[in-house]
């Protein structure tokens, strides 16, 4: 396959209707249109190189929330994650997302900052081969009747196939210790996450949520159900640290808790600092949770299911 | 008995042999007396003017073999029954009774009956056998239908029962052919005390009876034990060495400490002998019932019906004359015994006979007798008891075989016509309708009589089920009139509404009221058959707050209310089945409390048969022969002793269906608390000390107050109070009557899980999918937010639903689910309540059919089509049916020819309990093809409004059509619940049914309805 330069970008051919539109894409591309079921969807034959990809550009309005949607399917044999690329008022900056075999659909939230045209990037990044899919990218701006529900899309990951859409694995960690499992015992549905806490190379290896908007000066509180096979404490951490880069004092915030053999729900409560001048990052208005072994030398598979993050 | 005759028994006794195992009579040979044996007998004050019981007892002058043979005098040829000790037999196999017989007179004609009831069924085969002066056997085999049977020995027939004795000896029955006589068992055993005591006598002496029957000495160890009847606790026990000859009989005495009120078996067991069998002793322990002057408008309490068994009417009786059932003790004997219970008032003529029945007063006209009442006031007064005769009863209603009017009066009545819709169908046709001039001679005579010694009358015995309100009232006025007349001072009850049979207590009352019919009575009874307890479908204090409101819309001074008659005092067990009317002592409490909290003027449920424990035969439908104070008595007891002449104060109800009544007493305050409900594992938490605070259980036992204020609930009720004030502690107080009402008020119930689930979780359709929606209750005295899930077997939930259920409250919520089955397996709810998953199961059926606009459905070889445009439901049926039925005007739709419709219109909802009952949403319809035009659907619409509702028929050889359209605004929602039923009959009445849905019980359960839905 022919490689591909950052520059050989799909580009958009027509204006994003803001309400939710799929991006058409150009026909000079190593993206081949198939139309299924009166759907388009999009394929590569990647070759692990390059950063092929496709990018919608929108005009947004200022102080906003936009969410990008996009459902993909890799094929590769590696776990690479995608990412997302964004570039707007606040500056440019990467968002890593999580990618299956199976198809899934992805989402992030971006802030308008100051409004303007806003381009995003989905791009795959460089490692193992294998057929790649995608489609129904959509952009659309958040209603504020979002804002104030669960900002996990999955939160109970009945709509996540192989791999949850919301969670990424830690970049230091080898292979694949996220995964969708059957739910036995769960209270409802059928799937869990399943996460394999196991060090490596000396490091307790965690998980971590896509950046969540939030709202400086208001209340978070994260709710999770979890068990394990054996009494297991973990570190669940809120932090701000955007995708344009990290200024001023770090906002992060600490919660421990011991997972027990039996499902129970944890919550904790964050409390978004309003002092944007101290905290620079949040600007960008958005929040991410990592979660991980609290002991570095400690193992367990632990599940978890119905998680939750809102605003008090 | 002369020599010859004695030489002819000992040889009998000889050849006869003793060999115990195979016979299954206990004390066969009346060895130990008449230990294990009953005696019935109506006592008839023609030739027995003092009414003396002369029961069966033991003799020694004569017998077949041993030394006693069992004696019955019957001097005063009174009509009698013997019963012995139930057996267990195996149903399906040959047995043969037999038992030795003679008499003092010849040509004695005796009836020897196996009898047995069983779930309502009798069997009784029976033999009748001519006995004379000698000793001679009589058997007959017969193959056992039920398990359980008694002797039934009587004497006499219809030809005449001459003055006489007879005597009974070795009774046997054995499995096949007759064999020889053998008793029972080697070593049989009794214990014997009295039957009554009071706890403040301390002790109670009874003696152990022993008797080898067998040719060999024998000695062992035997315990005595005495068991608490209620919860099966050992209070006591003692161990004895016995050392018996062939053939000998001893009696050790023994003296057991009485712990409590209660009701206790004695029970003997052996230690070392393989050839045993043994009859427990039976003694209660009450309290002592201080009878004081009461007035029955002003004092609640205890009260009794006595009907049914307590006469037999002349017309009735073997011997052609009327007579007293006293059973093993005289008449003043069980007054007595009632006395000692606390009962105050007897309702005269519940069912059966009534000493105060119109064919017992004036059998021939203007021939009046009362000699029967007035033998029964005369017992009750001396007794401290008032008697409430029924006037009328339920005389009216007069069946071909058994008329309950006099002839004289019948053929001078009127036959009831028209026949009122809502009575009972076994009244219809028969009700015979006295002249009004004859019913006012009737009551004015009665009363007149009377006067003096009866101060309350109840005018008939609900006269809803035979008499419609205008009907009833005709005679209510008169009655009242006539009363008034011939002794002011005496009262009337009225109305009497039941809600047995089918009755409507309501819409009685509102027809008697709409009439103006409240002025002619004084007090107001009812018989709240359908609203049995506080867990019924109709509670019991709905009922009572429904009826007290009709009344008081009414009437500035509300009316009274009595509870006049409930044989059946729980939920559950179908009506006059045996399971129902076996009552237990915290059903007795449990009602009488309510009556007494809901400020009913009096409350007298149950006839006497439940007070007796029925020792020698339990497994018989009828308690027909026992006089054993019973656990049901102890609770009438402490009932009278602590409740009588209360007044209720408050009502407090802390949740999960528990309830408390405050009442006062003396001046001070008294409660009263259970849990109705079945949620098990529930404490109620009260801040108090247990200085301050007696609790007793529902036998006036104390028990002590826990310390941390934490009483566990079971399944009867506690009773608690103040404690007096310390006489010799000046600084001691009782709590007075408002704190202890606030005390109660902050008590607070928990359960062990915080939430329970109801039994009918139901899958419904949405979204073209299906939820389960399952209710639930919330335990805890808090709000409770919540998510609630299902997992089962074929089905996953496809998402948790959230909710906030209040405290105490309920919800039912649809729970989305993906089927992977048609008939899922084990389902259970999980509950994420307080960060905790809670597992609850669930009893599921597997989803009702559905229907979509252009389906089509089999019922039976008939047909059914749904479809549907934005205004109308339209169902269509074609029904194959080659023997239409007709039209018969009167005939109930579903014994013709017809099409049944049953909608539910909102069917998810679902509550905890009783899902299965129709809600106003619920309609059903009735179409039928061979009726008149403009008579062709009948609606019975709920709540609904389904005037809307056309129908359309058309009938040809070999069946008919039908369509049936519905407004949808009618309906409202995306769907109904729903069924077809289509009657089949032939021109007499219905053959069969054909159901799209339900097994045939759509008509009590809307669960069992289909679906249909609008797109």
């Amino acid at each position: 396959m022919r490689k591909l330069s950052l520059v050989s970008l799909l580009s958009m051919s027509a204006a994003l209707n803001l309400a939710a539109a799929s991006v058409s894409l150009n026909a000079n591309t190593e993206w081949k249109s198939v139309d299924t079921e009166g759907i388009k969807t999009y394929a590569i034959d990647y070759d692990g190189k390059g950063w092929p990809g496709f990018f919608p550009q929108v005009d947004t309005g200022p102080g906003e929330f936009y969410k990008v949607r996009w459902m993909m399917k890799s094929q590769r044999t590696g776990d690479e994650p995608q990412t997302l690329a964004i570039e707007g008022s606040l500056g440019k900056g990467t968002l890593n997302c999580p990618v299956s075999k199976e198809w899934n659909t992805y989402s992030a939230y971006v802030f308008s900052g100051n409004g303007g045209p806003f381009k995003f990037r989905i791009y795959l990044n460089p490692g193992s081969a294998g057929k790649v899919e995608a489609k129904n990218v959509e952009v659309s701006k958040v209603s504020t009747e979002e804002l104030s529900g669960n900002l996990l899309s999955d939160g109970d990951f009945e709509h996540s196939a192989g791999s949850p859409v919301d969670w990424l694995k830690d970049g230091r960690v080898k292979g694949s210790p996220i995964s969708i499992v059957r739910s036995e015992d769960f209270i409802s549905g059928e799937r869990s996450m399943a996460v394999e806490f196991k060090p490596q190379d000396g490091n307790a290896i965690g998980i971590q949520s896509p950046q969540l908007p939030v709202e400086p000066g208001k209340v978070y509180e994260f709710n999770f159900w979890a068990k394990a096979g054996r009494e297991f404490v973990i570190n669940v951490d809120t932090q701000a640290w955007p995708p344009y880069g990290h200024k001023g004092t770090h906002f992060w915030k600490r919660d421990t808790f011991k997972i027990t053999t039996e499902w129970k729900q944890y919550s904790l409560k964050a409390s978004i600092p309003s002092d944007l001048v101290q905290y620079p990052d949040l600007a960008a208005k958005t929040v991410y949770i990592g979660i991980s072994a609290a002991a570095k030398d400690q193992e367990e598979k632990v599940l978890f299911d119905d998680m939750s993050f809102k605003r008090l | 008995m002369n020599y010859i005759t004695a030489i002819l028994c000992t040889a009998l006794t000889a050849i006869i042999s003793v060999q115990a195992g195979e016979n299954l009579v206990f004390n066969s040979g009346f060895e130990l007396g008449n230990a294990g044996y009953s005696c019935t007998k109506y006592l008839r004050p023609d030739t027995n003017p003092e009414l003396k019981y002369a029961g069966p007892v033991a003799d020694n002058a004569t017998r077949v073999t041993g030394k006693l043979s069992l004696r019955i005098p019957n001097r005063f040829s009174e009509e009698m029954q013997l019963y012995s000790r139930e057996v267990c037999l195996v149903p399906g196999r040959e047995y043969t009774a037999s038992l030795w017989m003679k008499s003092d007179i010849e040509h004695l004609v005796v009836n020897v009956i196996m009898f047995s009831i069983a779930k309502g069924k009798w069997d009784t085969p029976r033999r009748d056998f001519e006995v004379g002066r000698e000793w001679k056997r009589f058997s007959f085999t017969f193959t056992a239908a039920h398990e359980y049977y008694s002797f039934r020995v009587g004497m006499g027939d219809r030809n005449g029962l001459p003055a006489c004795d007879l005597w009974l000896d070795n009774l046997q029955i054995n499995k096949g052919p007759l064999r020889d006589y053998e008793p029972c068992a080697d070593i049989e055993a009794t214990t014997t005390s009295p039957n009554l005591v009071l706890l403040e006598d301390g002790k109670l002496s009874c003696n152990v009876e022993l008797v080898n029957n067998s040719a060999n000495a024998s000695s062992a160890k035997m315990a005595l034990d005495i068991i608490n009847d209620g919860n099966g606790e050992k209070s006591f026990s003692k161990l004895f060495d016995f050392n018996l000859k062939p053939g000998e009989r001893t009696s050790i005495p023994c003296q057991i400490p009485l712990n409590g009120y209660g009701a206790y078996l004695a029970q003997t067991t052996s230690i070392g002998t393989q050839s045993f069998n043994s009859l427990p002793g039976y003694f209660a322990v009450i309290g002592n019932y201080e009878r004081k002057n009461i007035d029955l408008d002003k004092t609640f309490c205890v009260g009794l019906n006595n009907g049914s068994g307590y006469f037999i009417a002349h017309d009735r009786s073997l011997t052609g004359t009327s007579g007293y059932l006293a059973v093993d003790h005289d008449v003043d004997a069980h007054f007595a015994l009632l006395a000692k219970m606390g009962c105050r008032l007897i309702r005269d003529g519940a069912s059966g006979c009534s000493a105060f029945s119109w064919r017992m007063c004036e059998p021939k006209e203007g021939e009046f007798k009362f000699q029967i009442g007035d033998r029964l006031l005369e017992l009750s007064e001396r007794h401290g008891m008032k008697v409430m005769p029924i006037l009328g009863g339920s005389d009216f209603i007069n069946p071909p075989k058994e008329p309950n009017l006099p002839e004289w009066l019948k053929n001078k009545s009127k036959k009831q016509d028209p026949i009122p819709v809502d009575i009972i169908q076994t009244a219809k046709g028969n009700v015979y309708l006295p002249p009004l001039e004859l019913w006012r001679k009737f009551i004015r005579e009665t009363v007149t009589h009377c006067k003096g010694k009866v101060s309350h009358y109840e005018i008939m015995n609900e006269p809803n089920l035979f008499l419609s309100p205008t009907e009833y009232l005709e005679y209510l006025k008169a009655a009242n009139e006539e009363i008034r007349g011939a002794d002011p001072k005496a009262k009337t009850v009225g109305f009497c509404a039941t809600g047995d049979l089918g009755g409507n207590v309501d819409n009685f009352m509102n027809g008697c009221i709409k009439q103006k019919g409240l002025p002619y009575a004084d007090i107001v009874s009812f018989h709240p058959y359908d609203a049995r307890d506080l867990k019924a479908i109709l509670p019991a204090d709905k009922q009572i707050d429904g009826i007290k409101a009709m009344l008081s819309e009414n009437q500035e001074n509300r009316l009274p209310l009595w509870n006049t008659e409930l044989f059946f005092l729980f939920s559950g067990p179908e009506h006059n089945s045996y399971e129902a009317g076996v009552c237990q002592p915290q059903h007795i409490a449990m009602r009488f409390l309510t009556d007494l909290g809901e400020g009913l003027g009096q409350s007298l449920p149950l006839p006497h048969q439940p007070l007796w424990k029925p020792l020698l035969n339990p497994h018989t439908d009828e308690n027909i022969c026992n006089s054993l104070p019973s656990a049901n008595f102890v609770a009438y007891n402490a009932l009278a002793r602590l409740f009588e002449g209360a007044k209720p104060l408050d009502k407090i109800r802390w949740g999960n269906d528990t309830i408390c009544y405050v009442y006062e007493k003396d001046g001070r305050p008294l409660a009263a608390f259970w849990n109705y409900g079945d949620t098990k594992e529930l404490k109620l938490k009260l801040e108090a000390k247990s200085s301050d605070l007696q609790l007793f259980d529902l036998f006036g036992n104390e028990i002590s107050f826990p310390e941390d204020g934490i009483i566990k609930f079971g399944p009867a009720p506690f009773y608690l109070t103040t404690k007096a004030k310390a006489w010799f502690n000046l600084l001691s107080s009782e709590m007075s009557t408002t704190n202890f009402d606030a005390m109660l008020k902050n008590g607070q119930v928990e359960a062990e899980l915080p939430v329970a689930v109801g039994t009918g979780a139901r899958f419904v359709p949405q979204n073209g999918g299906w939820a389960l929606v399952v209710p639930f209750r919330n335990c805890t005295g808090r709000d409770l937010p919540g998510k609630i899930g299902v997992r089962g077997e074929g089905l996953v939930g496809a998402e948790s639903v959230s909710f906030t259920v209040p405290a105490n409250g309920e919800l039912a919520i649809a729970v989305p689910v993906k089927l992977k089955t048609e008939t899922p397996g084990p389902v259970s709810a999980k509950f994420a309540l307080d960060g905790k998953i809670w597992t609850l199961p669930l009893k599921i059926k597997p989803p009702g059919k559905l229907l979509r606009p252009g389906d089509s459905a089999r019922l039976g070889s008939s047909s059914m089509n749904v479809s549907c445009n934005d205004k109308t439901l339209k169902i269509s049926f074609a029904v194959n049916d080659t023997s239409p039925s007709g039209y018969v005007a009167g005939r109930e739709p579903w014994e013709q020819d017809c099409i049944e419709l049953f909608i539910d219109a909102n069917p998810e909802f679902n509550q905890v309990k009783y899902p299965e009952t129709y809600t106003d949403k619920v309609a059903r319809l009735f179409v039928m093809p061979y009726a008149p035009e403009g008579q062709r659907m009948v609606l019975k619409p709920g709540g609904l409004d389904l005037s809307g509702v056309t129908v359309a028929t058309a009938t040809q050889a070999g069946g008919y059509t039908a369509e049936v359209e519905i407004p949808l605004a009618a309906l409202g929602g995306t769907g109904i619940g729903f069924e077809a039923q289509i009657d089949d009959a032939d021109t007499v009445k219905r053959q069969s049914s054909a159901n799209w849905n339900s097994n045939g019980d759509a008509y009590k359960n809307r669960l069992s309805f289909g679906f249909i839905t609008f797109k």
